[in-house]
């Protein structure tokens, strides 16, 4: 295999187009602002030093072909300042890129061998996972690596991967097993054998986040052929039901919980319908792959402590070996390294695992002892057992805006604390997986021990703590909370607990956890909890291997939500809440006017710092244009030359911001308005006349009671007459025309008088 | 209809579905139910229909509140034992919704009259616990074509379906009532009280849907509950043209005394 997924002209064009939009932003065309949302789908983020950048490179089917281990490794050496790391996700990142002077060239170099970022963050497709076993695993009843990869080249080149409501992460298994996790994310097949034909169980609205959850199954059965359809059905589902608003409610996994199971499982279902009818998809999976033909001796050369941990048994004599790389990092001379091993002995190639390690795949039996030197000589834990813990560990603090605690540095000090202690020689290893916040990228609800970073306050000082989780497991078992302890604490707490598990005669993890183990962990977070007072003790009050006292100043608004979307969701959200402080305050219209005129800029491809700018490109856009209506040009042309809005009344703020949100709500997914587009619709105004058919006063009538009311005064209407209702300003206008529109009636006019408005609802069919 | 201030307040959760609204709700309270016994299912189902304000209901039992009623029976009350279970069931709905107008038959069922107390319903809700009282409300719904709720439990089993006309009836899927040998009697098995509230539940929600004619009731279908390991189960089941009742050449052309006396706790 050349590489694993192929590039196709579409993401060439989309490649074309950043570079020109890097040039821009380099020139000060583009502001920050809007570079982020440009780049963040595009796999570009900003670290928690604001000079670095990272990016994350999608490895489709975790394989890692030799030229394009020589490309990730010479970037690596020439550009970026830090090392290249496995994420929990298969993808490997480029950490510390100084300015974004060499993307442009990055960017090239990584398309020469088939690879990119695209998508490797923002609300699009990402990575598209599967078992990292996968070719090896006797297990594997579909091969989940190709099916990732063909998935891969149908979504990702299209243009709507790249604005949606949130993430959409999707995996494949190769067995019951599992091990992609398919049943905890946006969307995920595991295969099954129904009476003799292979296909798959599709689950959806999963995920492993601040609200984890696992997925519904929303087909028990479908063929291979169907996977593209499921995929891209649900995709558009998503699309159309997600919440754009609120990015911590957006994850598929909201949408379910909105609806309810049997609801969401029947949207979904009737999406994947209509794909049917939308297009035709290839999905042609190859077989698995040919049996190796038999190495001869089949019995290993070496059988110890690296065999039984890190060596899994394939077929016909061949193997694959686990590399254990700490906390996923690697420095790119042992990235080359590794690769050529991979030549030599096993298949070509190396493949990313979520446990943050690399595999090889097809090792014959007879030249394992020559890969545990050859490994060892590169550097001695790679072959060595995996530690008592397997660990994991997201970036945390270490990179990541969101982290709050340094979680790969504690995993290093569980690492430097267990290295008295030795390895269980049955394979008694604890699953310890640590997340740097509440978020879960280093998988903590499937720990069979694990922690993400909290923050307690002692001493008037900001301590960084761990939440104690235990037994997760892949049967929809998340880990349950246990208590909090400080960061300072974890590595004995994890030795103890170790010890003790060790020590206990159970046959496996959950049967220790429940006859004890739950116990004891119990007694070990009471007993590691306090804190003591900065004049007592002030390690407490340092992150781990940290120079400085433990603050949270670095801490800011995560990236991976950025896009277009969210863009003028946040403006328009800026507009609203500014226009409510300038209606109490009396003070200030202009920042209000500000983001209107500035919520839509970004659908032409403008943004300015400026606010005469803005005003000014405002003007441009949408008023010459008539997108807007004119009657706004004195007040816009105001706001741009003058900073005296007395004359100016919320009102007419508010009613802009209206039109700028309604002509928003209109847009499709190309950032097209009505009118620009072939097909017009209808237009709102033809039927704005002042002429009604019944009348409510629904002022002093509280909600829901005012729905309640306008919606049964609605009911004695035939479809297109019109009632005019009044409703009180504050809760009332916020919430009865939405529920009125959501019933399918038009609100033709809204109009503010005095203090409460009236409404002019025209019956839906 | 017009709604009061009471009534808008009342049913304003009703109002608000968009799949009832004011129009689902008039309807609620222009419609005519018939719950057969006041017992373990009845309790439950007369509570939701009354509080739902299902305009009339009547009530037919001839039983006296008992104190092994009350694990399950949840519309009777301790100081209840001894009294007539219509009269007590009343009582306690009409404090809940005095919307509901009820008619309280303290009586049992019988062949002769039970075509002319289900005619004049909308819908029969079916709580009794025999099988001779099952069979009968069966007989009685599907001579005069009136659609009908029936559902059974015993231990941790419940079980339901939904009879409309034209459609398969008790007798299509069992023709005679069971051996009597074969079933244990409820003195002999029990039953878990809320299972009884479960599936009383169950059929309260059928009345109201089939009031609403809304969603595709549990026609054809029988769903099956195991409490015990809260399984939900749903089988098909057919019109059986070999039926005794609504077959082609019927057997049973007026409904006759079920040759059935063993009392079985609900079913």
């Amino acid at each position: 295999m050349s590489s694993f997924y192929q590039i196709d002209s579409r993401i060439e064009n989309e490649l074309e187009q950043f570079k020109q939009e890097i040039a821009d932003y380099q020139a000060g065309e583009i502001t920050e602002r809007v570079f982020k949302a440009l780049r963040v789908p595009r796999g570009i983020y900003q670290q928690r030093e604001e000079q670095n950048y990272m990016v994350r490179v999608r490895i489709a089917g975790g394989g890692i072909t030799p030229p394009q281990a020589q490309t990730l490794a010479g970037l690596a050496e020439e550009f970026i300042e830090e090392e290249p790391h496995i994420t929990t996700r298969q993808d490997i990142q480029l950490q510390g890129l100084p300015g974004v002077k060499n993307l442009p060239e990055i960017i090239d170099r990584l398309k020469e061998v088939n690879l990119t970022a695209i998508g490797g963050g923002g609300n699009t497709v990402r990575n598209i996972t599967n078992c990292p076993f996968s070719g090896g695993c006797s297990n594997e009843l579909l091969p989940a690596a190709p099916a990732a990869v063909k998935l891969t080249e149908e979504l990702v080149p299209r243009e709507d991967s790249y604005e949606m409501p949130r993430k959409y992460k999707i995996s494949f298994s190769g067995c019951r097993r599992d091990c992609a996790y398919a049943a905890y994310t946006d969307m995920g097949f595991i295969p099954k054998n129904k009476n003799g034909t292979l296909g798959y169980e599709a689950y959806a609205g999963g995920g492993l986040g601040a609200h984890s959850a696992t997925g519904v199954k929303v087909f028990d059965f479908i063929e291979p052929a169907e996977v593209p359809y499921v995929a891209e059905g649900i995709k558009q589902f998503f699309r159309e039901h997600g919440n754009y608003e609120d990015k911590h409610q957006a994850r598929l996994r909201f949408v379910k919980q909105k609806y309810g199971v049997d609801k969401f499982r029947r949207l979904c279902r009737e999406y994947v319908e209509k794909q049917h009818s939308k297009e035709e998809m290839n999905f042609q999976l190859p077989d698995l792959p040919a049996e190796r033909p038999a190495v001869k001796e089949e019995t290993p050369a070496v059988e110890d402590d690296w065999f039984k941990a890190n060596v899994r048994s394939d077929k016909n004599g061949y193997y694959s070996v686990l590399i254990p790389i700490p906390r996923g990092d690697l420095p790119p001379a042992y990235f080359r390294k590794l690769s050529a091993l991979s030549r030599e002995h096993a298949d070509n190639n190396i493949y990313t695992a979520q446990s943050q390690n690399f595999i090889l795949k097809g090792v014959p039996g007879d030249r394992l002892k020559q890969v545990k030197e050859e490994l060892s000589e590169i550097k001695p834990a790679y072959g060595q057992p995996l530690s008592p813990v397997k660990a994991r560990a997201c970036k945390g603090a270490a990179t990541c805006k969101l982290g709050l605690c340094h979680s790969p540095n504690l995993s290093r000090a569980i690492d430097e604390k267990l290295q008295k202690t030795p390895v269980s020689s049955d394979g008694k290893q604890l699953k310890l997986f640590i997340s740097g916040c509440p978020n879960s990228c280093g998988h903590h609800p499937l720990a069979q021990l694990g922690f993400h970073g909290i923050i307690r306050r002692n001493d008037d000082r900001a301590v960084p703590c761990y939440q104690v989780v235990a037994a997760g497991r892949l049967d929809h078992n998340l880990a349950g909370e246990i208590g909090v302890v400080p960061g300072y604490e974890v590595p004995e707490l994890v030795a103890d607990f170790l010890r003790d598990y060790q020590a206990e005669d159970a046959k496996d993890f959950n049967t220790y956890f429940k006859n004890g183990g739950q116990d004891k962990l119990e007694e070990l977070v009471e007993e590691y909890a306090s804190i003591p007072p900065f004049t007592e003790d002030r390690n407490y009050y340092y992150d781990w291997y940290a120079q400085e006292q433990f603050s949270l100043e670095k801490v800011g608004e995560g990236e991976c939500g950025a896009g277009v979307i969210s863009l003028i969701e946040s403006d328009l959200k800026e507009a609203r809440s500014q226009l409510k402080k300038a209606e109490k305050d009396r003070g200030d219209l202009k920042e209000a006017l500000i983001a209107t005129a500035r919520a839509l800029l970004v659908t032409r491809g403008e943004d300015a710092d400026d606010p005469a700018e803005i005003f000014r490109l405002f003007q441009q856009h949408f008023l010459k244009t008539e997108l807007i209506s004119p009657e706004y040009k004195d007040l816009v042309e105001t706001a741009r030359v003058s900073d005296q809005l007395s004359e100016v009344s919320p009102e007419q703020v508010r009613e802009l911001l209206k039109e700028v949100t309604d002509l928003y709500e209109a847009m499709d997914s190309s950032f097209n308005f009505p009118g620009e587009t072939e097909e017009t619709g209808e237009s709102p105004a033809e039927d704005s006349a002042g002429d009604f058919d019944r009348e409510k006063d629904l002022r002093g009538v509280e909600c829901p009671i005012n729905y309640v009311k306008a919606k049964l005064e609605m009911e004695q209407l035939q479809a297109g007459e019109i009632l005019k209702i009044m409703v009180d300003d504050g809760e009332p206008i916020e919430n009865v025309p939405p529920s009125l529109r959501e019933d399918g009636h038009t609100i033709l006019k809204q109009e503010k008088v005095e203090d409460y408005y009236e409404l002019l609802v025209k019956k839906g069919a | 209809m017009d709604f009061n201030e009471e009534q808008i307040e009342r049913y304003s959760r009703h109002i608000i579905l968009p799949d009832v609204g004011g129009e689902g709700q008039s309807k609620f309270l222009n419609a005519k139910i018939l719950v057969v016994g006041a017992g373990g299912l009845g309790s439950p189902a007369l509570f939701y229909l009354a509080a739902a304000g299902v305009g009339e209901i009547g009530i037919i039992d001839d039983d006296v509140v008992d104190l092994s009623n009350l694990q399950r029976q949840i519309v009777h009350f301790t100081g209840d034992v001894g009294r007539d279970k219509t009269a007590s069931a009343a009582e306690k709905l009409r404090q809940l919704n005095p919307d509901v107008t009820f008619n309280l038959y303290q009586e049992r069922l019988l062949p002769d009259s039970a075509q002319d107390f289900v005619e004049d319903y909308d819908f029969v809700l079916d709580g009794t616990d025999n099988f001779a009282t099952k069979f009968l409300v069966n007989d009685a719904c599907v001579l005069t074509g009136t659609p009908y709720s029936h559902a059974g439990i015993l231990r941790f089993q419940g079980q339901a379906f939904t009879y409309l006309p034209d459609n398969a009836c008790l007798r299509c899927i069992f023709p005679e009532p069971p051996d009597p040998d074969s079933v244990p009697s409820c003195r002999q098995a029990g039953v878990l009280g809320v299972v009884a509230g479960m599936l009383g539940t169950i059929q309260a929600a059928e009345t109201l849907r089939f009031i609403l004619d809304h969603g595709e009731l549990l026609t054809n279908r029988l769903l099956m509950v195991d409490a015990k390991n809260m399984n939900f189960r749903r089988a098909e089941v057919n019109r059986n043209d070999n039926c005794p009742v609504c077959g082609k050449s019927p057997a049973i052309t007026e409904p006759r005394e079920v040759d059935y006396e063993e009392p079985v706790c609900e079913f």
